[in-house]
C-alpha cells in the first residue's frame, strides 16, 4: 500500500470514528469519548454539590452577566489540582426574577453526587467538557439500593465506553434497572486506567 | 355469516390499528414561558465576515457559498410553520452586544468575553423582558468560529452541519426547549432534542411545538375583576385576586396567558414579586411595610392588561407585657450534624424556672401516632459556655426532679401527658438570665422525629422571661420538615423577627446546610405568611437588615434564605421550615422578640 493510500485510509477511519460520535446541540456540543473526557480535562472531581448560587457578575470584557456557581465538596480528585473545595462557574441562571437560562446548560442541586470532568473553569461559559456530557451522576438503584453512575440526564450506561454513544431509546434507558450497572468502582477504575495509559504515538507524517 | 378465528383476529387487529390512528399524538415538545409578539422577528446576521470561517473554494457541500444563505434557509424552515410570526434576517453591521434588545447572529471564538469551552459548537442566549416577562427581549445566536463547519444533508459527517445546528438554535431563539430534557422527558424524534441525530430538518414534533407557540392569533387578555383597594390594620388577613374575562385565572401559566404580581412600597421602586407564582397573592397578616401599590399584570406576547390595588396598613402599638412562651420544635434528630439543638434566651433580672421536654416515643403512640419517631431521646442542657447543667435520658427515672413534680408542671403548663414508662426526656431547672441550649441525642446512633419544648413555669413573680428561640436541626421532606411552635402570650401584639437560615450556616463550618429555605407561618392550622427568599421584594431588605442589626442577629449571606419581621397578636403560632423544591439539609430557625 502506498503511503498516501495509508494516510487516506487512516483519515477515512478517523472520519468514520468521529462521524459516529453524534454532535449534540443545546448549547450545541460535540459528544466526547471517554478518552477525551479524561485526557482533555484540567481536573476530574468526584464529589457532592454543597451549594448552588446564581448572581450577577461583570466579566473581564465588561459585560454584566448572570452566572451560577456550583460549589462541590470533593471526595476524590483523580486528576488536577488537589483542593478541599471546587466552585464551578456556569453562564446563566436566575436572580431575583431575572431569567437568563441557557438551554442545555447543565444544572445541579445541592446534594447531587457526581463525577465532574472540568476544563477552563472560570473562563468558559460551561466548565464541563461538552456541557452535560462532562458530568456523570451517582444515584441509588431503586431496586438494589446500590450506587450507579449514570449520565447527567439520568439515563443508564453499561460502561464508560458508552459515553460516546448517545442514549438509545431514551424512554427506557432512564429505567436504571433495565441495563447492567456501571458502579462507581468500575467507573473509577476506568478513569485511572485511562490516566495511566501512555500517550498515543505521534501520527505518521508524509515525507516531503 | 360465520367468521373463522383468524378472520376475527384480523378484524380485531384492523380495528385496533384504526383506533390507534384516531388517538391524538402526545407531543413531546417543550417551550419556555415566554415568546415573540406577532409580526416579524428580525435577526441581525453577520456570518460571512469578521470571525466567520472561510467557505472552501469549491463551495459548501450543499452547494451554497455563504453561511448567511444557509442560516436564511434554516429560518425559512421555521417560517413554513409559523402563522402569527415570521422570522427575517438583515445584515448586522454593528459590533454585537448584550443585552441590547437586538437578535444578533454571528461567529465568534467567545461569547461576550466567555470562552466556548471544550466541545461547544454554538449557543443561544434567550432573554425575556423584565417589564413584560411573557415576551422575549432578545435572543442572540453565536456559533463557535473555531469549529470545522460545513453544510449538508443526511447522515452526520466529519464536519459539523451548520444548517441543522442553525435550525436547532433558531428553535431555541423562538422559545422551544429540548423535549428529551423536559420535566417529564419524552422519547421522540426531533431536531430540538438535546442530541442531534441524523435528522437534518424539522420533523413532526418540532412543527407541533412551533404551531403551539405561533400557530394562531393570541387573545387579548383583559382583567375583568380585581380586588378593591383597601385600608387595613396590622394583623388583618389580606389577599388579592383577579379574574380574566370573567374567569378565574388558570393555576398554571401558559404562553397564551401569564400573570405577574408587582409591588411598589411607599417611596420605593416597583419590584416583581418573583416568588409569588399563584393567581391569588396571599399576603397573610398585614404589616405596615406591606402598604403600597400592588399591580397585577396579565399578558401574552401580543397583549397585556394591568390593574393597581392600593393597600394602606394602620400600625398598632407594641405591647411590652406580651411575650413568647411555650417554645417548641418538631424536627428530625440524628447524630453528628443532624443532632437537634434548641437555643433559648432568658431575659430579666431574676432566675427563671423552665420545663424542657424532648418527646419522641410518646409521639408514636395514640393520639399522635406519628411514624419514624425517635425511640429514646436524651436531653442535655448547657449554658452559653458549654457547661452541662443537667442531663436526662428517661424522664421518670434517674431524674433530678421527681416524676410527680414533672407531671404536675406539665399539666400546669398545658403540655400533653407522658406515659410513666416512656423513654422521653425531661428537665426542670431554675436558670439565671442568659443563653442556653438543649441538645437532643440518642444512644447507638438512634434517630427520628422528636419534639423539643421549653415552657416558662415560673410562679415566683419575677420579671424574667423567654425571649428568643432558635433550633438547629436537619430539615427533610414531608413529616421531616422542621416545625417550630411558639405561643404569643399577653394583652396585645408584639413584633418578632423570624428567620430560616440555611446557606449562611456554611460560614460556620456546617457543610450540609439546607440550600434555599422556605419559611411558612401558621396561626393554628391557617397559613398566615409565607417567605421564600428574603430579597423578595428587594425594597424590604434594608428594613430586615436593620432589624437583624438591632437584635444582634448575624447577617444572612445568601439571598435565598428567609426572614420576616412580623407583629403578632396573642395566640399559638407554628413556623414550618422546608427546602425549596424539596431540598434537604441542616437549617436554623430563629424567633427573636423585639425589645420594648
Amino acid at each position: 500500500m502506498q503511503f498516501s493510500q495509508l494516510r487516506l485510509s487512516l483519515f477515512f477511519s478517523l472520519a468514520l470514528l468521529l462521524g459516529s460520535a453524534a454532535p449534540l446541540s443545546a448549547l450545541s456540543v460535540v459528544v466526547p469519548t471517554f478518552s477525551d473526557l479524561v485526557t482533555k480535562s484540567d481536573q476530574i472531581v468526584r464529589g457532592q454539590v454543597v451549594r448552588v448560587e446564581s448572581r450577577r457578575t461583570i466579566n473581564a470584557a465588561g459585560y454584566e452577566l448572570i452566572k451560577t456557581f456550583v460549589s462541590i465538596r470533593p471526595t476524590e480528585i483523580p486528576k488536577g489540582e488537589s483542593s478541599s473545595a471546587v466552585v464551578l462557574s456556569f453562564l446563566g441562571g436566575s436572580v431575583a426574577g431575572e431569567k437568563f437560562e441557557i438551554p442545555g446548560m447543565p444544572k445541579f442541586k445541592k446534594g447531587d453526587r457526581a463525577w465532574f470532568f472540568i476544563k477552563g473553569n472560570g473562563s468558559t461559559l460551561c466548565p464541563l467538557i461538552s456541557g452535560p456530557h462532562g458530568a456523570y451522576r451517582e444515584v441509588k438503584d431503586p431496586t438494589t439500593n446500590e450506587l450507579r453512575v449514570v449520565r447527567y440526564d439520568g439515563s443508564a450506561m453499561a460502561s464508560s465506553e458508552a459515553i460516546e454513544r448517545p442514549p438509545v431509546n431514551q424512554g427506557s434507558v432512564r429505567s436504571l434497572s433495565s441495563s447492567p450497572p456501571l458502579t462507581p468502582a468500575i467507573f473509577r477504575a476506568a478513569i485511572y486506567r485511562e490516566l495511566d495509559r501512555p500517550p498515543p504515538p505521534l501520527p505518521l507524517l508524509e515525507q516531503p | 355469516m360465520r367468521l373463522s378465528y383468524s378472520s376475527i383476529c384480523r378484524i380485531a387487529c384492523i380495528a385496533l390499528t384504526a383506533c390507534g390512528l384516531l388517538i391524538p399524538r402526545s407531543w413531546a415538545f417543550d417551550v419556555y414561558s415566554f415568546g415573540w409578539p406577532s409580526g416579524t422577528v428580525t435577526f441581525r446576521v453577520n456570518l460571512d465576515s469578521g470571525a466567520a470561517p472561510a467557505v472552501p473554494p469549491q463551495r459548501l457541500m450543499d452547494g451554497t457559498t455563504r453561511w448567511s444563505v444557509v442560516f436564511s434557509s434554516a429560518l425559512a424552515q421555521w417560517n413554513t410553520h409559523l402563522i402569527r410570526t415570521q422570522l427575517a434576517a438583515t445584515p448586522l453591521t454593528d459590533t454585537p452586544s448584550s443585552p441590547n434588545g437586538i437578535n444578533e447572529v454571528f461567529f465568534a471564538n467567545n461569547i461576550y468575553g466567555e470562552n466556548f469551552g471544550e466541545g461547544v459548537l454554538a449557543v443561544t442566549l434567550p432573554r425575556p423582558s423584565r417589564q413584560n416577562p411573557s415576551r422575549f427581549f432578545e435572543s442572540d445566536i453565536i456559533f463557535n468560529s473555531t469549529k470545522n463547519w460545513n453544510s449538508y444533508r443526511g447522515k452526520r459527517q466529519f464536519a459539523t452541519d451548520f444548517r441543522r445546528v442553525a435550525i436547532h438554535e433558531i428553535g431555541h431563539a423562538i422559545g422551544l426547549d429540548h423535549p428529551d430534557e423536559a420535566r417529564e422527558p419524552q422519547d421522540v424524534e426531533a431536531v430540538m432534542n438535546s442530541s442531534v441525530s441524523d435528522t437534518d430538518n424539522l420533523v413532526a414534533d418540532d412543527i407541533a411545538g412551533a404551531t403551539a407557540l405561533y400557530g394562531r392569533t393570541l387573545p387579548q387578555p383583559t382583567i375583568s375583576v380585581v380586588s378593591a383597594s383597601q385600608s387595613a390594620s396590622v394583623g388583618d388577613l389580606i389577599n388579592f385576586s383577579f379574574e380574566i374575562d370573567g374567569q378565574a385565572p388558570p393555576a398554571e401559566k401558559t404562553i397564551e396567558l401569564g400573570y405577574f404580581w408587582f409591588f411598589e412600597g411607599l417611596g420605593g421602586e416597583e419590584d416583581y414579586l418573583f416568588t409569588y407564582d399563584d393567581p391569588v397573592l396571599d399576603l397573610g397578616l398585614a404589616q405596615t411595610f406591606d402598604a403600597g401599590t400592588y399591580t397585577i399584570l396579565v399578558e401574552n406576547p401580543d397583549g397585556s392588561d394591568f390593574k393597581d390595588i392600593e393597600l394602606e396598613v394602620a400600625a398598632v402599638a407594641n405591647t411590652p407585657a406580651t411575650s413568647m412562651a411555650n417554645l417548641s420544635t418538631r424536627a428530625f434528630a440524628g447524630s453528628d450534624s443532624k443532632a437537634l439543638t434548641v437555643g433559648f434566651v432568658i431575659q430579666g433580672d431574676s432566675p427563671q424556672r423552665v420545663l424542657i421536654r424532648a418527646v419522641g416515643p410518646t409521639l408514636g403512640e395514640a393520639p399522635f401516632n406519628l411514624p419514624g419517631v425517635h425511640p429514646n431521646p436524651k436531653l442535655t442542657l448547657q449554658d452559653f459556655a458549654g457547661t452541662v447543667i443537667q442531663t436526662n435520658d428517661d424522664w421518670a427515672t434517674a431524674n433530678a426532679t421527681p416524676a410527680s413534680e414533672i407531671a404536675n408542671a406539665s399539666a400546669t403548663a398545658g403540655a400533653f401527658a407522658l406515659s410513666g414508662d416512656s423513654k422521653d426526656a425531661v428537665i426542670i431547672a431554675t436558670l439565671d438570665p442568659g443563653v442556653y441550649t438543649a441538645r437532643v441525642s440518642g444512644d447507638n446512633g438512634a434517630e427520628g422525629l422528636v419534639i423539643v419544648e421549653a415552657y416558662d413555669i415560673d410562679e415566683s413573680g419575677g420579671n424574667s422571661r423567654l425571649v428568643n428561640l432558635s433550633t438547629r436541626g436537619f430539615v427533610g421532606t414531608d413529616l421531616s420538615v422542621m416545625v417550630a411552635g411558639l405561643v404569643v402570650e399577653g394583652p396585645g401584639p408584639r413584633t418578632y423577627l423570624l428567620r430560616a437560615v440555611g446557606d449562611t450556616l456554611g460560614d460556620f463550618g456546617i457543610s450540609d446546610f439546607l440550600d434555599d429555605t422556605v419559611l411558612t407561618l401558621f396561626r393554628g392550622t391557617e397559613q398566615v405568611r409565607f417567605v421564600d427568599d428574603w430579597d423578595d421584594p428587594a425594597q424590604h431588605q434594608p428594613m430586615l437588615i436593620e432589624a437583624m442589626q438591632q437584635l444582634g442577629a448575624f447577617p444572612l449571606t445568601d439571598r435565598q434564605e428567609s426572614a420576616l419581621k412580623i407583629t403578632l397578636f396573642p395566640g399559638p403560632y407554628t413556623i414550618k421550615i422546608s427546602g425549596f423544591d424539596d431540598t434537604e439539609g441542616v437549617a436554623l430557625v430563629e424567633a427573636y422578640e423585639f425589645p420594648e
